[in-house]
C-alpha cells in the first residue's frame, strides 16, 4: 500500500513544501516523513469517488453574516507584557536577525 | 473531608454552601492529591499554587460577604494548555512557546471567573492538540488513571486524566475532531463538546478554526451543565459566535419529557469496533428503550468520509493558524539564524514535534497552487454532504447514539508510528466537528480488563440540553457518575 | 519615446482608510507614535487572538467603489494570503480574494493641455478590482538586524487594481493624482502619501507600437510619491527601451524605484515563485452588502471633482484655471458655494477664493474669521465697482487675520473708489505733463506706454482710482 500510494503522490516535493511552510527538514525528516504523508494521501485518495457536482464548499459551521464591529477605538494595551514575551527588543521594537530587502 | 477529591463540582457547591468547607480548603486538598498522583500520572504541564490559594482565598472572601457568583463559586477547574489567561504559560504542550506568558485572558476563562470558580494548572495535551493519545506532547506522556501503561486519549488528555484521577472536578479541554470526548471515554469521564459557535473561540490557540470548540470534561452530567452555564454565550470577540445569551442547563436535567426517537447510526458499527465497545452500547440502547424511548438505525452514507475530509480541512487551516510561531515576538528563537528569513526555518524545525510538522506539510500541500481544488476543495464539498447526511437523519430522530470510540484505551506506543492508525481513532468523533453539532461522550461500562467505554450521544445543532438530559438518565440508571480511577500514589510511574 | 515602443502600465495603489480603529480589533492608528504601542492581542497575532471587522471600513470601500462606479458585490468574503515576512505578524495577510468588494469601474483622469490656462484630454481609466485588506508592520534596517514595529499592523488597507490601461509616465501621474483627490474629497483617506498612507506599485512593459500583444512585464515597487510615481515609471520605460533597442530581452522581476539614486534596481532574487495557498478565513464571516446599506452610503457621498469642475464651467462659466484650483480641494469648492449662497457672484468670488483667499490661509477654512458670508461682501462691493481690485485684496488679508464687516471698513476708512472725473482728470493731467518720454512712447504707437501714466494717477489716489475711468480719460486726454 506504502509503495502504491508513493507511486501515486510522486509530485509530494517535501522539500518544497518545507520552503513554503519554513520549516528545515533534514534528509532523515524527509525519509520519515515522505511514506507518512504519501500512505495517508492515499486514504484520502477516497473523495475522489464523492460526487460533488454542484456542491457548495463548507468553509463555516455557523450561517452568519455581516458580524460587523462599530467603528470605534479603545486604548490599547501597554507594550510591556508583550515587549516581555520577545526574544529580543531594542527601543521598544521587536528585534530580528537582518532581513535582507525582498 | 480526606474525600474531598471525589466529590462532584455539585458536591463541592453544596458543601461550600453549607459553609462545611472552604474554597482554600478545597483547594489545598486538590493540590495535595495532585502532588501525591502526578508523579503516576503526569496530567498537568505546570500549576501555581500560589496563585490558586489566592484565587481560592479571593472566592471565601466574596461568599463571606454575600457576593457569591453562583453555583462554581470556590470550586477549582483545571485548564488545558490551549487557552489564555493574563500572567500564566500559555504553550500548547509546544516546545516552541516555551516561557510564554499570555497578556492577555481567554473568554470561557474570564467566564469562569467572573462565575466564581478557582481556575487553576496547564494540562498536558497533544502538541498544539495534534493527536489523540497526549503522546505528541513537547514535554512528557500522561498515563491512564485507569491502568498507567495506557494512553489517556487526546488531545486533552491532561483534561481527562486530571479528572478521573480526582485531581480536579471538572476541567476545560477542547475539541477539534473528537479531542474531548475519545479522552473522556478513555478515562471513565463525561465530556462534551458543545454546538461549533456556543463558546467563543477567543484566546482558545486555534487548531482549525471550523473545527474547534471549547468544553468540559467532568465526573458528572450535571458538572458538565454548570460549566457550560458559565461559559456559553455570545462574545463580540469572536465572529463566529452564535448569538444569545447563557444558558440554565444544571437545573433543568431531569429526564426529556415525552419518548425521543434515538438514532443509530449504521456505518458506525462497522469493522473496526472492539466487540466488548459494541456490547456496551447495545446495552445502553437497551437501557433507552427501557426508559420509553424508542431506537431505530439511521444512515449516515458520507460519515465515512469524514476521517478523509477531516485530515485535510483541520491541516489546511493549522498550517496557516501555526504560521505565527516565528520565534520574532514571543517564544522560543533558535539561535543561530543566519538572516530574518533563515531564523523561521530554524525555529520552526526546533520548536515544533514531528506529527505538527507532518501535519503543516500536508496542510501547506493540500493548499498549495495545483493541488487546491483536488483536496481542500473536494474536502469543504465532502464537508457539506456530511453535514446535509445529518439534516436529513435529524428530520426523523431526537438525537443519535454510538460508540466514542472504536476501542478502548490503547497502550502507550501501540499507534505513535503509523499516524494513519491513530487518526482512524477518531472516527466517531469527526462527523461531529464537521458539521459544528453538539456530542457528548458519558461512561457506559468497563471492558474486561478493566478500561471505560464512551457512549457518544449527538444531537441538531444547539440541542445541548437535550443531550445532557439524555446523560442524566443515563447516569441516574447506573453508578458511573463520580467514578474515580484507583490511581495508587505517591510512586513514580510504571511502565 | 520613440515611437517604435508602446509602454504598456497598470497600477496597483494600497490606500489607508481614515477609520477610527484597526480594520479587525478595536486599536487605533496614528502616524509616528512610538513603537509597538498601538498594539492588542489581535495587532500581535497573540495566540487564541480573532478578528472582528470594522463595519466603516467595509463602508468606506463600498463608498469608493461607487464613486468609481464599481460593481459593488452582494456578497463578499475573506481570505488568508499566507506568506512569512517579519512585518506581518500572523504570517499571512487577510485579504478578499476571490470575492473582492468592487469590480470593475474607473477613474477619470485628466492630462495635461495645451496650456495652464486650458483644459486637457480626458478619459477613463478601467480598474480591474478594489478589496479590502489589513496592512503589515514596519521594518527597520540597521547594520547587523532589523527592528519591527506593528504599529501600522492591522490598519485598514483597500487595494485599488487598473486594467493595463495607461501608456505613459505622465498618465500614471495623472491617474494618482485624480485618484487620490477623489479619496480625498469624500472623505475616505488622507492620502498623506509622507505618511505612507497612498502608496503605488506599476507593472510595466513595452511593446511594439501597435502590436497587439503584451510584452515582458517589470513590476516596479516602492512609488511612495506622487512624483516618484512619474519619475520612476519614466526611468523604468527608458531602461527597457533601452535594453530592447540593443536587441536584449527583458527579464520578468521585480525592480525597486529608488528616488534619491534616480534609478531602479533589482530586487533580491526571489527563491521561488510566490504560491499564497490563498483560502477563505475560516474565522471571518462573509459581508452581505444588501441594497439598502449601499443606497444608505450612496446617499452621502459628495459630488465627483471633475463633475463639480464640469459644473463650475458649464453653468457658471467659471475660467478653467479658477474652477481647477476649487476643486482641488472639497473644502474650499464647499467654501466658495457657500459664497454663492451668499449672494456673491460667481466668476468674482471664485476669483477671490481661488486666488486671494488661497494665498492668505494657514490651514483649514474653517478656522478663518473670514466666512463665505465676508467674501460674499467683498464679492459685491467689487461688482457693484464700489471697491478696485487691490483694495478687496487687502481687505481680504485683514479679515483673514482680524475679522470683520468689509462693507464697514470700507465706509469706516472711506476706501470708496474714485471715479469722480474732475478729481481724476485734474491728476491726469499733472501725470500726463510728468511723463513726457511715455507720452512721446505712446503717440509713436506704444499703447503699453500708457501703463507707467496710469501708475501715476493710481499711486496719487492710494490705488482707490476706478482703472478704467483713469483709462478713459488717458485716452481721450492724449488724444486731443
Ligand atoms: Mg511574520
Ligand atoms: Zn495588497
Amino acid at each position: 500500500m506504502e509503495d502504491s500510494a508513493t507511486a501515486r503522490h510522486p509530485e509530494l516535493d517535501l522539500e518544497a513544501l518545507g520552503r513554503l511552510a519554513r520549516i528545515r527538514l533534514r534528509d532523515e525528516d524527509r525519509a520519515e516523513f515522505q511514506p507518512q504523508l504519501a500512505r495517508i494521501l492515499g486514504y484520502v485518495e477516497q473523495l475522489s469517488r464523492v460526487e460533488v457536482e454542484g456542491v457548495e464548499p463548507m468553509t463555516h459551521p455557523v450561517p452568519l453574516e455581516n458580524v460587523l464591529r462599530p467603528d470605534r477605538a479603545v486604548a490599547p494595551d501597554s507594550r510591556e507584557a508583550y515587549l516581555d514575551n520577545a526574544p529580543a527588543t531594542r527601543n521598544g521594537e521587536v528585534i530580528v536577525p537582518r532581513v535582507i530587502e525582498e | 473531608m480526606t474525600a474531598l477529591h471525589t466529590c462532584t463540582a455539585g458536591d463541592l457547591g453544596t458543601l461550600l454552601d453549607r459553609g462545611e468547607v472552604g474554597s482554600l480548603e478545597i483547594t489545598e486538598h486538590l493540590l495535595a492529591r495532585l502532588e501525591a498522583c502526578e508523579p503516576r500520572i503526569r496530567a498537568f504541564l505546570s500549576w501555581e499554587g500560589e496563585d490558586a490559594r489566592a484565587r481560592a482565598r479571593a472566592s471565601d472572601e466574596r461568599r463571606r460577604r454575600g457576593e457569591s457568583r453562583g453555583p462554581l463559586e470556590g470550586v477549582p477547574v483545571a485548564l488545558k494548555d490551549i487557552v489564555a489567561v493574563e500572567g500564566q504559560p500559555l504553550g500548547c504542550a509546544s516546545r516552541i512557546l516555551e516561557g510564554f506568558r499570555s497578556p492577555y485572558t481567554a473568554t470561557a476563562v474570564r467566564r469562569l471567573e467572573e462565575a466564581g470558580a478557582v481556575v487553576f494548572g496547564r494540562l498536558n495535551m497533544d502538541e498544539f492538540a495534534m493527536g489523540s493519545s497526549t503522546e505528541n506532547s513537547g514535554y512528557h506522556p500522561t498515563a491512564n488513571p485507569w491502568d498507567n501503561r495506557r494512553v489517556p486519549g487526546g488531545s486533552s488528555g491532561g483534561s481527562a486524566a486530571a479528572v478521573a484521577a480526582g485531581e480536579a472536578p471538572i476541567a476545560l479541554g477542547s475539541d477539534t475532531g473528537g479531542s474531548i470526548r475519545q479522552p473522556a471515554a478513555f478515562c471513565g469521564t463525561v465530556g462534551l463538546k458543545p454546538t461549533y459557535g456556543r463558546i467563543s473561540r477567543y484566546g482558545l490557540v486555534a487548531f482549525a478554526s471550523s473545527l474547534d470548540q471549547i468544553g468540559p470534561l467532568a465526573r458528572s452530567v450535571e458538572d458538565v451543565a454548570l460549566f457550560l452555564d458559565a461559559t456559553c454565550g455570545h462574545d463580540p470577540r469572536d465572529s463566529t459566535s452564535l448569538p444569545g445569551g447563557p444558558p440554565a442547563w444544571a437545573g433543568r436535567l431531569a429526564p426529556p419529557e415525552g419518548p425521543l426517537r434515538l438514532g443509530v447510526p449504521r456505518e458506525f458499527f462497522g469493522e473496526g469496533l472492539a466487540p466488548e465497545v459494541r456490547e456496551a452500547v447495545e446495552k445502553a440502547l437497551r437501557f433507552y428503550e427501557q426508559a420509553g424511548h424508542s431506537v431505530e438505525e439511521v444512515d449516515l452514507p458520507h460519515a465515512e468520509y469524514g476521517v478523509a475530509v477531516y485530515y485535510i480541512v483541520a491541516t489546511a487551516e493549522a498550517s496557516s493558524n501555526l504560521a505565527r510561531f516565528d520565534g520574532i515576538r514571543y517564544g522560543q528563537r533558535a539561535p543561530g539564524a543566519e538572516d530574518g528569513i533563515d531564523l523561521y526555518y530554524r525555529t520552526r524545525e526546533e520548536g515544533f514535534g514531528p506529527e505538527v510538522v507532518r501535519r503543516i506539510l500536508l496542510g501547506t500541500y493540500v493548499l498549495s497552487s495545483g493541488y487546491y481544488d483536488a483536496y481542500y476543495l473536494r474536502a469543504q464539498k465532502v464537508r457539506t454532504l456530511v453535514q446535509r447526511d445529518f439534516e436529513e437523519v435529524f428530520a426523523r430522530v431526537d438525537a443519535l447514539v454510538s460508540p466514542t470510540t472504536p476501542t478502548v484505551a490503547f497502550r502507550e506506543g501501540d499507534k505513535i508510528d503509523d499516524p494513519l492508525a491513530m487518526y482512524l481513532n477518531d472516527i466517531y468523533t469527526i462527523p461531529a466537528n464537521l458539521a459544528g453539532l453538539p456530542a457528548l461522550s458519558v461512561p457506559c461500562g468497563f471492558s474486561p480488563e478493566g478500561m471505560p467505554i464512551g457512549l457518544q450521544l449527538m444531537g441538531p445543532v444547539l440541542a445541548e440540553e437535550r443531550l445532557l438530559q439524555l446523560a442524566r438518565q443515563f447516569e441516574e440508571g447506573h453508578d458511573f457518575r463520580g467514578q474515580v480511577a484507583p490511581v495508587e500514589t505517591g510512586e513514580g510511574r510504571s511502565s | 519615446m520613440s515611437a517604435a515602443w508602446e509602454p504598456v502600465i497598470g497600477l496597483e495603489v494600497h490606500v489607508q482608510l481614515g477609520t477610527a480603529s484597526k480594520m479587525f480589533s478595536p486599536v487605533p492608528y496614528r502616524f509616528g507614535e512610538e513603537p509597538n504601542t498601538l498594539i492588542d492581542p489581535v495587532v500581535w497575532a497573540l495566540p487564541g487572538s480573532l478578528p472582528v471587522i470594522n463595519e466603516e471600513a467595509v463602508a468606506k470601500t463600498v463608498q469608493l467603489g461607487l464613486l468609481l462606479g464599481c460593481e459593488i458585490a452582494p456578497v463578499c468574503k475573506w481570505d488568508r494570503k499566507n506568506y512569512f515576512y517579519p512585518d506581518s505578524p500572523k504570517n499571512y495577510q487577510i485579504s478578499q480574494y476571490d470575492q473582492p468588494v468592487c469590480r470593475h469601474g474607473s477613474v477619470e483622469i485628466e492630462l495635461a493641455g495645451p496650456s495652464r490656462a486650458e483644459m486637457g484630454p480626458h478619459r477613463e481609466v478601467r480598474l480591474t478590482r478594489i478589496h479590502l485588506e489589513e496592512d503589515v508592520g514596519k521594518l527597520t534596517h540597521y547594520g547587523k538586524d532589523s527592528g519591527v514595529d506593528y504599529n501600522r499592523a492591522g490598519t485598514p488597507l483597500v487595494e485599488i487594481v487598473t486594467e493595463p490601461d495607461l501608456h505613459s509616465a505622465e498618465e500614471a501621474y495623472a491617474f494618482l493624482t485624480c485618484l487620490r483627490r477623489m479619496l480625498v474629497h469624500a472623505g475616505l483617506s488622507d492620502c498623506d502619501m509622507e505618511k505612507g498612507q497612498l502608496r503605488c506599485d506599476a507593472n510595466i512593459s513595452l511593446r511594439p507600437a501597435g502590436s497587439g500583444k503584451l510584452g515582458t512585464k517589470v513590476e516596479l515597487k516602492n512609488l511612495n510619491s506622487i512624483s516618484g510615481v512619474r519619475d520612476g515609471i519614466a526611468h523604468e520605460i527608458r531602461r527597457q527601451q533601452r535594453e530592447l533597442e540593443r536587441g536584449n530581452a527583458l527579464r520578468q522581476e521585480t525592480r525597486r524605484w529608488d528616488a534619491e539614486k534616480g534609478q531602479t534596481r533589482e530586487m533580491r532574487g526571489k527563491e521561488e515563485a510566490h504560491d499564497y495557498r490563498y483560502f477563505p478565513d475560516p474565522d471571518l464571516l462573509p459581508v452581505r452588502i444588501s441594497e439598502a446599506w449601499k443606497a444608505e452610503l450612496a446617499a452621502t457621498l459628495p459630488e465627483r471633482p471633475f463633475d463639480r469642475q464640469r459644473r463650475y464651467l458649464e453653468r457658471l462659466g467659471l475660467p478653467y484655471s479658477t474652477a481647477t484650483v476649487l476643486i482641488g480641494e472639497r473644502e474650499v469648492a464647499d467654501f466658495f458655494e457657500a459664497c454663492l449662497t451668499e449672494g456673491g457672484d460667481p466668476v468674482i468670488a471664485g476669483n477671490l477664493v481661488a486666488n486671494d483667499l488661497l494665498r492668505e490661509r494657514r490651514g483649514s477654512l474653517a478656522e478663518l474669521p473670514i466666512g463665505p458670508a465676508e467674501v460674499a461682501e467683498l464679492a459685491g462691493l467689487l461688482a457693484h465697482r464700489t471697491i478696485a481690485h487691490a483694495t478687496a485684496r487687502e481687505l481680504l488679508a485683514e479679515i483673514v487675520q482680524t475679522g470683520g464687516s468689509p462693507s464697514a471698513l470700507v465706509r469706516e476708512r472711506g476706501l470708496e473708489q474714485r471715479s469722480d472725473t474732475g478729481e481724476l482728470e485734474a491728476l491726469c493731467r499733472e501725470a500726463i505733463e510728468n511723463s513726457p518720454k511715455a507720452v512721446a512712447q505712446y503717440r509713436e504707437g506704444n499703447a503699453k506706454a500708457i501703463n507707467a501714466v496710469k501708475g501715476q494717477v493710481m499711486k496719487a489716489t492710494g490705488g482707490k482710482a476706478d482703472p478704467q475711468v483713469v483709462n478713459q480719460l488717458l485716452e481721450k486726454l492724449l488724444a486731443d
